[in-house]
């Protein structure tokens, strides 16, 4: 009886590691293609049309005017 | 009216509501799941804040979220975007995160705490701003914020009057004075927004002949902004921060394990350098445009309390204010009362003049957790009893763990939950590093002084700022002085203070005082309770542990005394679990 318990906790924490790992395999595949064709193809064709999506390497000041005061409680309830 | 605000899912996660404008409850995640920096949703936290108001999450009216999460995935695109292909792995390891919990936010919001009334999201650094400027004692106030990095801001300028508040400026990721810390830190072979106030304390032990180096990285502009060279770091497209640039113009990466060098300290002290002159530059900059006498730090660069204690004789303002938990935690706080002051437009009521905001336990809930784990104990039988013993005590160099009342909101020990000792014993240093603390040779032990004693120890700003209550400035310690407290005497003479009125926390000021009858010194060692990398203590279990892990040999909880060699059946090593 022991030993059948003792099988059955292994399979399971086996089974537990299986399943971590196609998880983990999945992601990289999926997040791969996306990062590869979402991300690079919008990447690419910006570049081609001189659009940077971050100030790395101009000159000159660093401020961003925002004048960022309060607002309609409405504009709260967004996520952005 | 009850307005929750919640911060998670970055570093130091934490809940705290506040009703009719006035703080409730405000605690940190970690001191429950004893995990530090805790990112986690703050469920245990706001758990709390729910029970010391008596009420069911369906009963708040309001509850802020200190960011806007969509801005911030805004930003993380625009990274990956503008450093593809080299920041695939960076964006393997983010992206599982944002689709799990962080789009989620609204969702998993209503689901833990069973809520379903409006849920309101303030940006990050307007939350940073409202957690400073609206629980000061001022009614308009210049407001500088620098962190590491909100949805796309790391450093603004702004000023507020009356309930309002307005950021006029700001500069914008991966340009980041709170980042260049950061990445200095892990150069330094520390843990990123964990030790860099390791960093701070190693500075004052090398010389700053780094500066010139540090001048190629970071640029300060004549308009108050700086930038920084980002071929030197890499931090916005990869999981590690200096870039190969960086590690041949300082040297290589210090190994964790590796001896602390010169070239180290010296790095340090350059960094720190280099920070305060931004700091002061921008500063001076935010007094131009606003003329106003008062200023409020916030952000996580507004922990660095060297810096702050310079920042009144290096600008034109006259006061200061900085909140008990100027990092990421404080904007839980900040988003709650920017929602009740400004967005609400309801009257400031209230000034955080101290910081005892957390758990608090009967006298009975500790008796019965003494009695029902057989734990030997005594009990003072009147308050009288309770300063003269644990004066006497500490006066015998015993390290005491002190377990009183609400615990501290914010980072710092406050005499809430704090470790406390002689600053006259020359040896005390090594007494706690031996016994309990473990700490690296070069981190200093910090002073507490009852505030009007301040100025005869301390080369303190006039007036004495509130900051000085949190444990938020170093002052140089006054040379005469000095030979009196080398247990709290930094290398270069200063000590970073916490200075306490009777008002704030009448047990604790008056051990002090009683010290000051047997010694000469209105002065004690006041370091956090907590285990070598565990969060400080929270409940009296996690105190009498660490008691009993480590060599603090009495505890004094409430109005009981708890001798650890009295107890020798839960005696254990601390040290042989850490994970530091």
């Amino acid at each position: 009886m022991n030993n059948a318990v003792v099988f059955f906790k292994g399979f399971k924490q086996g089974f537990r590691n299986f399943s971590h790992l196609i998880t983990d395999i999945v992601n990289f595949v999926l997040l791969f293609i996306v990062y590869f064709t979402g991300i690079g193809i919008v990447s690419i064709i910006s570049k081609l049309f001189g659009k940077h999506f971050m100030d790395l390497k101009s000159s000159g000041s660093s401020w961003v005017v925002r004048k960022l005061k309060k607002r309609p409680i409405e504009e709260y309830y967004r996520l952005f | 009216m009850r307005i929750l605000g919640i911060s998670c899912y970055y570093h130091d996660a934490a809940a705290c509501l506040i009703k009719d404008g006035k703080i409730v409850a405000a605690t940190e995640e970690e001191r429950f799941t004893r995990v530090k920096h805790d990112i986690s949703f703050p469920i245990n936290a706001i758990n709390y804040c729910l029970e010391e108001a008596g009420i069911k999450g369906k009963d708040i009216d309001y509850v802020g979220f200190y960011e806007k999460p969509l801005l911030k995935f805004e930003r993380l695109l625009s990274q990956h975007l503008e450093m593809f292909p080299k920041s695939f792995w960076s964006f393997y390891k983010a992206l599982p995160s944002w689709i799990n919990e962080k789009l989620r936010v609204p969702s998993t919001i209503r689901k833990k705490i069973g809520y379903k009334g409006d849920i309101l999201f303030v940006e990050h650094h307007m939350a940073h701003a409202a957690s400073s400027y609206l629980v000061s004692p001022f009614k308009k106030a210049a407001i500088l914020t620098t962190d590491g990095i909100g949805e796309w801001a790391t450093t603004t300028l702004g000023y507020a009057n009356g309930n309002e508040i307005t950021i006029d400026k700001e500069i914008h990721f991966p340009h980041s004075l709170g980042l260049l810390y950061s990445a200095v830190t892990a150069h330094l072979g520390f843990k990123v927004n964990d030790h860099e106030y390791k960093v701070m304390g190693l500075a004052p032990y090398g010389k700053p002949t780094y500066y010139d180096k540090f001048k190629k990285l970071i640029r300060i502009n004549e308009d108050g902004s700086y930038k920084l060279d980002m071929k030197y770091f890499v931090y916005h497209y990869k999981l590690t921060m200096p870039s190969k640039r960086f590690i041949k113009e300082f040297g290589p990466v210090r190994k964790r394990e590796e001896k602390i060098e010169q070239r180290h300290k010296d790095i340090a002290a350059s960094l720190q350098k280099i920070t305060e002159e931004v700091l002061f530059h921008l500063a001076n900059h935010l007094y131009k445009i606003t003329k106003m006498e008062n200023l409020c730090l916030a952000g996580g660069v507004a922990l660095n309390s060297v810096a702050n204690g310079k920042i009144l004789r290096n600008t034109p303002f006259k006061q200061i204010y900085i909140q008990a938990a100027a990092g990421d935690a404080g904007t839980s706080l900040g988003v709650a009362f920017y929602i009740y002051n400004t967005i609400l437009g309801k009257k400031r009521v209230y000034v955080m003049d101290n910081a005892y905001h957390g758990t608090h336990f009967s006298t009975n809930e500790i008796k019965n957790y003494l009695d029902k784990n057989k734990i030997v104990y005594l009990t003072f039988k009147d308050d009288n009893q309770l300063v003269k013993q644990t004066a006497k005590l500490i006066y015998e160099n015993n390290v005491i763990g002190w377990f009183q009342d609400r615990m501290e909101w914010g980072p710092r020990a406050l005499g809430a939950r704090s470790i406390l000792s002689n600053p006259t014993n020359p040896k005390m240093k090594e007494i706690l590093n031996l016994k309990v603390k473990h700490r690296e040779h070069f981190r200093p032990f910090a002073p507490v002084v009852t505030t009007e004693d301040t100025y005869d120890y301390f080369e303190a700003d006039k007036p004495l700022p509130i900051p000085a209550d949190f444990m938020l400035i170093v002052y140089p310690i006054k040379k005469e002085k000095r030979r009196l407290l080398p247990a709290v005497t930094h290398v270069d003479g200063s000590g970073r203070l916490q200075t306490i009125k009777k008002s704030q926390n009448k047990r604790y000021y008056a051990v002090i005082k009683e010290f000051e009858k047997l010694s000469g010194v209105p002065i004690l060692v006041n370091t956090s309770f907590n285990i070598r990398g565990e969060p400080i203590v929270c409940t009296p279990e996690h105190a009498y542990r660490c008691m009993m892990g480590t060599g603090i040999d009495y505890l004094i909880m409430d109005k009981f005394l708890i001798a650890r060699k009295d107890n020798p059946k839960d005696m254990w090593d601390s040290e042989k679990t850490i994970n530091d």
